[in-house]
């Protein structure tokens, strides 16, 4: 097969016409795509020895971050004093009706009852 | 639009036998602003200017060049009896002419060929070269060494690479191949080959192609004066 656009003999008809190198041959169906056609821009790749590290240390990190929130959640919750709801009549305990509402206060610490 | 280069592929390789001296003057008359060449070596490491690997499609003989002397090649004739120019007779015309961009193709050995063609480049001082371009990042790298301040492009027909590529060999320009634009420049500046179709030609240019290499640099020229 001749290249119709320099008329030169094409060894393989799928590459490129040694001859003209042209864009206009047959042998180019696609040679201009749509205006719209993507452009995909391709990254440069990760070092091969970043790759089985990253997805480890990123795991690690999570953990590491939840576990601070954990940390400061603790802190940051006021200490919870359990009483039983009712007391027994003959206890020394005096009986006392606690609502969910009470705030106790204590030399210690400002609890809640709930 | 913005100011383009037009490169004469292998000179006006339409109109008269490509890489040959008369090529490279009638691009010059044709108003291309340099002229592209394929360098390789001999077998006693001559760079002479010359394409295909083989004598078939221009000399319709069998033989490699690389297994040729330089004057076993300076002998041969093609097209309408055209010597075979060496690269320091393509860099003197040059000085004359137009500048040259050299395209190193592959086979040689990469330092050999780089070491080679420095040599020569460096014999010639008033000659033009506007780049030395090449597929092999390994041939480009050895010539970053051997002739520091002249610019280097490199060749692809894989847009998805390129950009990497040339980056990570610091070239400054792709000659990316027509039929792998997809729309727009993957580098900066990316320069397209090869077209001969003016409307073509157009449409890269306005969607951000800073040259276009052509077989027939008249008829892109009047892309320049249209504008």
């Amino acid at each position: 097969m001749a290249c119709p656009s320099c008329g030169a003999e094409l060894v393989d008809e799928t590459a490129i016409c040694q001859a003209c190198e042209g864009s206009s041959s047959a042998n180019l169906p696609a040679v201009l795509p749509p205006p719209a056609y993507p452009v995909r821009v391709a990254r440069p790749p990760l070092p091969s020895l970043l790759r089985p590290v990253l997805p480890i240390a990123g795991g690690v990190a999570a953990v590491a971050v939840m576990a601070s929130l954990a940390v400061v959640g603790l802190r940051l919750r006021p200490p919870v004093l359990r009483l039983p709801r009712r007391a027994e009549h003959d206890s020394d305990v005096p009986l006392i009706e606690i609502d969910e509402s009470i705030v106790i206060r204590t030399r210690s610490a400002r609890v809640r009852v709930r | 639009m913005r100011r383009w280069q037009l490169i004469a592929h292998r000179g006006a390789s339409a109109d008269a036998t490509e890489n040959t001296l008369a090529a490279f003057t009638l691009a010059k008359q044709q108003g291309a602003d340099a002229v592209e060449c394929d360098v390789r070596l001999t077998r006693d490491g001559t760079p002479v200017v010359f394409h295909d690997a083989d004598l078939v499609r221009l000399a319709a003989r069998t033989e490699r060049i690389d297994l040729l002397n330089a004057a076993e090649v300076a002998a041969l004739r093609v097209g309408d009896g055209e010597p075979i120019p060496t690269l320091a007779e393509a860099l003197d015309w040059s000085r004359d002419g137009l500048p040259l961009v050299i395209e190193l193709k592959a086979g040689a050995d990469p330092t050999t060929l780089a070491e080679r063609v420095a040599t020569v480049v460096r014999s010639i001082p008033a000659a033009q070269i506007a780049c030395v371009s090449s597929f092999s990042p390994l041939i480009l790298s050895a010539i970053a060494t051997r002739l520091p301040g002249v610019p280097r492009a490199l060749i692809s027909d894989q847009p998805t690479n390129a950009e990497a590529t040339a980056g990570a060999i610091g070239v400054q320009a792709l000659h990316l191949a027509v039929g792998r634009w997809l729309g727009a420049p993957p580098f900066e500046p990316t320069l397209v080959w090869t077209v001969d179709d003016p409307a073509v030609a157009s449409r890269l240019l306005g969607e951000g192609a800073r040259g276009i290499f052509t077989n027939r640099p008249h008829l892109l020229a009047e892309l320049r004066v249209a504008a």
